[in-house]
């Protein structure tokens, strides 16, 4: 898959995976992971930013193994990002498939 | 130099090959900008992350790998705090001249002495007489630099005792006494410098070569053709080249200007004393106001140059505590 591609959406993955409930950092990567086939540590930095813009908030909690671990948990403010996102997201494929089909059946 | 070929060999598979403490080193040096807890943070996720492939049955090195490219990884985390990636090389220089008095130098210099060694050695083994001459003319090379280091250094210390001399009385042998301590102690200086770049040089001299290696440009992640690595290897060489021109450069200009602190001192004493006798002069009525102007101007200079000195030698400090 074109490297482009993965790195527009994989913001929009992200965010989407911890809607649901909180996750540590390295389930977050290797669900992320699961479904775009990336580099797990460009997954780190994007979590990194999207911190730094307060769409995820960090906390820690220990684990039973091992050192705590820093869960991230969605925002508010987050929450309306993804909402948007995943809209421009829809409304862009919709364009697309479209764009798609009608040059198929002209061909 | 069979130990920098294998250090310059080993650089494009580096990623691979990186274990977690070396994964650490790199971080810790390039997002050194970023304070300590953020740092501390950041380096925790990844340590976390190769911990949970190594349970997983990886090796240490596999377990790197999976994180990919790192000089991707530590541009876009310099990106996630909006600073430009490049701020490290850019401010190289910069960074270069406040370290030049510490380890910087003492490392370089610990890397020349080891390929210096090196070389000798080659050249002993290999027997050729090209090697041979090859070798001449690096001795002679550095002769010649020691020789401008010399006159260098004679300049300044006497630049810094004549001037004593000229204002102390000459009783008691003092105008002897002063000056030949104060040239001890550019000696004392000297010597302490050379003592720590010899210890630096015992510490990591060998090992140094390969980590001081920036990671070359981090664009796409492709496969490593059969002759990029030459390339590589060859734009490094010239670039640690360069830089140790520099370092040396920046150094002896470091040392030029710490060493003048001193006569500008007894100048500023002197210049301000000046100036009281000439405002009187001038209050008396004597014509002696462009005199007067022109000494302000004088201690004015001495005054800037050496809160310049001041920022140079301290400045590294301040600037830790403010990131």
């Amino acid at each position: 898959m074109n490297a482009q591609f993965k790195k527009g959406i994989l913001e929009l993955v992200v965010l989407i995976s911890v809607t649901g409930r909180d996750m540590y950092g390295y389930e977050l990567v290797s669900e992320v992971s699961k479904v775009i086939d990336v580099n797990e540590g460009t997954i780190y930095p994007l979590l990194k930013r999207l911190t730094n813009e307060h769409y995820f908030e960090t906390y820690l909690k220990e684990s039973t193994e091992g050192p705590p671990r820093k869960y991230y948990h969605l925002t508010e403010a987050g929450r309306i990002y993804t909402e948007t996102l995943t809209a421009e997201w829809e409304e862009f494929y919709a364009k697309v498939e479209k764009f798609i089909r009608e040059n198929a059946r002209k061909g | 130099m069979p130990k920098l070929k294998n250090s310059y060999g080993k650089m494009h598979e580096r990623d691979d090959n990186m274990t977690g403490t070396e994964l650490m080193e790199l971080l810790d040096k390039r997002l050194s900008i970023l304070n300590e807890t953020e740092r501390e943070d950041i380096k925790q996720d990844y340590a976390q992350h190769i911990e949970m492939k190594m349970s997983e049955g990886m090796t240490e090195e596999e377990a790197v790998g999976t994180l990919g490219d790192i000089g991707t990884i530590i541009d876009e985390t310099l990106m996630a705090y909006n600073i430009d990636p490049s701020y490290d090389k850019k401010s190289e220089a910069g960074q270069k001249i406040r370290k030049a008095l510490n380890s910087e130098f003492a490392q370089k210099t610990g890397e020349t002495l080891n390929k210096g060694l090196d070389a000798v050695h080659n050249a002993v083994k290999a027997n050729s007489p090209e090697e041979l001459i090859k070798l001449l003319v690096k001795i002679f090379g550095f002769c010649l630099g020691a020789f401008v280091l010399f006159v260098f250094g004679y300049l300044i210390v006497n630049l810094g005792t004549s001037m004593i001399r000229g204002i102390l009385p000459s009783i008691f042998g003092l105008d002897r006494i002063v000056p030949g301590s104060i040239k001890l102690l550019y000696i004392i200086i000297f010597a302490i410098l050379v003592f720590s770049a010899a210890y630096n040089f015992i510490q990591n001299g060998t090992n140094k070569i390969s980590k001081d290696i920036q990671p070359a440009d981090s664009g796409e992640t492709v496969d490593v053709t059969d002759g990029a690595p030459k390339k590589e290897a060859k734009k490094m060489n010239d670039t640690s080249v360069s830089t140790k021109l520099f370092d040396i450069f920046v150094f002896i200009i470091k040392i030029c200007v710490v060493f003048a602190i001193l006569p500008c001192i007894f100048m500023l004493i002197g210049t301000i004393l000046a100036q009281g006798f000439l405002a009187a002069a001038v209050f008396m009525g004597y014509p002696a106001i462009g005199l007067c102007i022109g000494c302000l101007g004088v201690n004015v200079c001495t005054i800037t140059f050496l809160i310049f000195v001041f920022k140079l030698v301290f400045g590294e400090r301040r600037e830790k505590n403010e990131a």
